[in-house]
């Protein structure tokens, strides 16, 4: 089994220790860092590429939010809080990981073994360097929703002014990126891009229909129409081929 | 348009309109030799007592007499009456005379001989009946009114209360210091045990907090002194507390929960949203009669964000309603990138 790489990010030193003393339980778990607030936090994901982050959410000028957002890919996150229940409800939708503070070791016990599980499924997977892989999560907040979508869930990118719209199980969000960026950043076995506008995952494909000169449309799972522009037609029948 | 009447001319109308009907049942009664003459007596005498009596109300309003007590009320009202009874008299002699012609068969002298006593005694007992008909509703309405101030009063002092309550046992802040004493327990058992017995005094207070509209400033600061310790044990170093408490301020009477609630501001939204943290300095001093009490913080008030919050609001409104225009709230930005939060108010001492 693999040991996990954790980092805690909370602005108060002891919450930070109250977590290690919990975490004393669970030798698996490494705390390869500490943060105090947002800006340490992202500095230290990026250096150290955690597997998971215990991330409180209220923070001083940045939020847990805000540090999530910051991030290309999100490493695997369990937010700690002291919220109340009503509080969280917002993205609690989103079936995310969270901890009320002060913190129950049966509640530690049943989170740590699920993401523990999520964790081992994904290291057991060969590495994918640079691009977000399909197993991978983007969180998204928009507005007051906060997302926290299985990239490979997405069905469909839609370039919206300095925008992405992300499409997946029926609903769908913002995320401040360029199309460009996320054609880069995302699994390109997966994801292609059909025009200038949009991204499709080609697991979503129901039926794909030949248009005059060459180029295509495509029906998606979700009754979607796209129309693959000419030029990336052939890059399309190519990659199909293959 | 809808025409709406208000509650005086109704009275007035009414009032008038009665005293009318009696003279007019009279003159049947008496079978006045013409209906015309009598018509138009009865109308006149109505203009005119109503011209009169609106004339001692325009008067009075602008006067203020009635807002006077009883007593400072007393001579200007008698006053009042005897002089209304004796215009009421002059006009009523005059339209009674040229009004009835046909039956005044004497000189206009003779008449007021024969009908001034008889008119004035009318007079005196209508117009006592409308200055203290007018005055007594006057009595009325200001007890309302005192009554309405009292209930407002009660009512900002519960709103105070719960929105302390909300404060103090707000989520937030209690199960963060929950959090930090769970750590302590394990890391520093002493500092924990002093934790815990802060925790219960804030709870207590805030619990059994007192129904008393005012308590001693060393009360207060002892409060905020248990809270601030609480607050200084989760911030640690990010907080660094000053506290400047002129002795004599000490036995003086402020507003429940008046300098707590400038305390938690100035953490919650002032240092809190430092990732350095920052300063907080508590002040209570006397100056000619007046009694400051100062909280400042390192931190920017965002643009009316924070400086209008509901407690800032009802902080205002209690100082407003124990002292009127006496007592200032101020909260502002300081050049040196801090908050400095200001009450000011009469120094009274139990």
């Amino acid at each position: 089994m693999h040991s996990i790489n954790c980092i805690l990010i909370d602005d108060e030193r002891l919450a930070r220790e109250e977590l290690r003393l919990l975490l004393q339980d669970f030798p698996d778990f490494i705390i390869v860092g500490e943060a105090a607030n947002a800006d340490e936090g992202i500095d230290l994901i990026t250096r150290l590429a955690p597997d998971l982050i215990f991330l409180d959410i209220q923070m001083p000028e940045k939020s847990g939010f805000d540090l999530l957002e910051a991030l290309d890919h999100a490493p695997q996150v369990i937010f700690t809080t002291a919220f109340d229940q009503y509080a969280i409800r917002a993205f609690e939708v989103n079936a995310l990981d969270y901890m009320l503070k002060p913190i129950r070791k049966e509640r530690m016990t049943k989170t740590l073994t699920k993401v523990r599980a999520e964790i081992q499924q994904q290291k057991a997977k060969p590495p994918t360097v640079a691009v977000v892989s399909k197993d991978r999560q983007v969180f998204i907040k928009d507005g007051d929703q906060c997302h926290f979508v299985k990239v490979s869930t997405i069905s469909f990118i839609q370039s919206v002014g300095n925008y992405a719209k992300l499409h997946f199980e029926g609903q769908s969000a913002l995320l401040h990126r360029s199309l460009n960026l996320l054609e880069q950043k995302f699994d390109p076995t997966i994801f292609f891009r059909v025009n200038r506008q949009e991204i499709i995952n080609l697991l979503f494909i129901e039926k794909i229909v030949p248009l005059f000169k060459g180029s295509l449309r495509i029906h998606l799972k979700d009754g979607r129409q796209v129309e693959v522009s000419e030029r990336r037609s052939a890059k399309f029948k190519e990659r199909m081929s293959i | 348009m809808k025409f709406k009447l208000s509650p005086y001319w109704i009275c007035q109308l009414s009032g008038w309109g009665l005293a009318t009907a009696y003279w007019v049942y009279w003159m049947i009664y008496n079978q006045h030799p013409s209906l015309l003459e009598g018509a138009l007596i009865t109308i006149l005498t109505l203009v005119s007592s109503i011209g009169l009596t609106h004339s001692y109300y325009v008067l009075a309003k602008r006067k203020g007499w009635h807002l006077l007590s009883i007593r400072a009320l007393f001579p200007i009202a008698i006053i009042a009456i005897v002089v209304l009874a004796l215009l009421f008299t002059v006009i009523n002699i005059i339209i009674n005379y040229w009004g009835s012609n046909s039956c005044y068969q004497c000189s206009f002298w003779d008449a007021v001989a024969e009908a001034r006593l008889r008119i004035f005694i009318t007079g005196v007992r209508l117009m006592a009946i409308w200055v203290l008909a007018f005055h007594l509703y006057h009595y009325a309405q200001r007890g309302a009114k005192a009554e309405t101030e009292k209930a407002i009063l009660e009512n900002k002092a519960y709103e105070a209360q719960m929105e302390k309550l909300k404060a103090q046992l707000n989520p937030h802040f209690l199960f963060n210091a929950l959090n930090s004493v769970k750590a302590m327990i394990a890391l520093d058992p002493a500092k924990a045990r002093r934790a815990v017995v802060l925790l219960s005094d804030i709870l207590r207070s805030s619990l059994h907090a007192s129904k008393r509209s005012f308590i001693l400033l060393e009360e207060e600061l002892q409060q905020v002194k248990d809270y601030v310790e609480i607050e200084k044990m989760r911030f640690e170093e990010r907080l660094v507390i000053e506290l400047v408490i002129a002795p004599e301020s000490l036995p003086a009477k402020v507003l429940p929960w008046c300098l707590q609630l400038l305390v938690e501001n100035a953490i919650k939204h002032g240092i809190n949203q430092r990732k350095v943290g920052g300063r907080l300095r508590i002040e209570a001093y006397c100056v000619a009669k007046e009694l400051y009490l100062q909280v400042t913080n390192d931190g920017q008030l965002k643009k009316e964000e924070d400086s209008q919050g509901l407690g800032l609001q009802n902080l205002k409104e209690r100082l407003a309603l124990h002292y009127g225009k006496t007592a200032h709230f101020e909260i502002k930005n300081l050049a040196t990138e801090q908050v400095k939060a200001t009450i000011k108010m009469p120094l009274e001492y139990a």
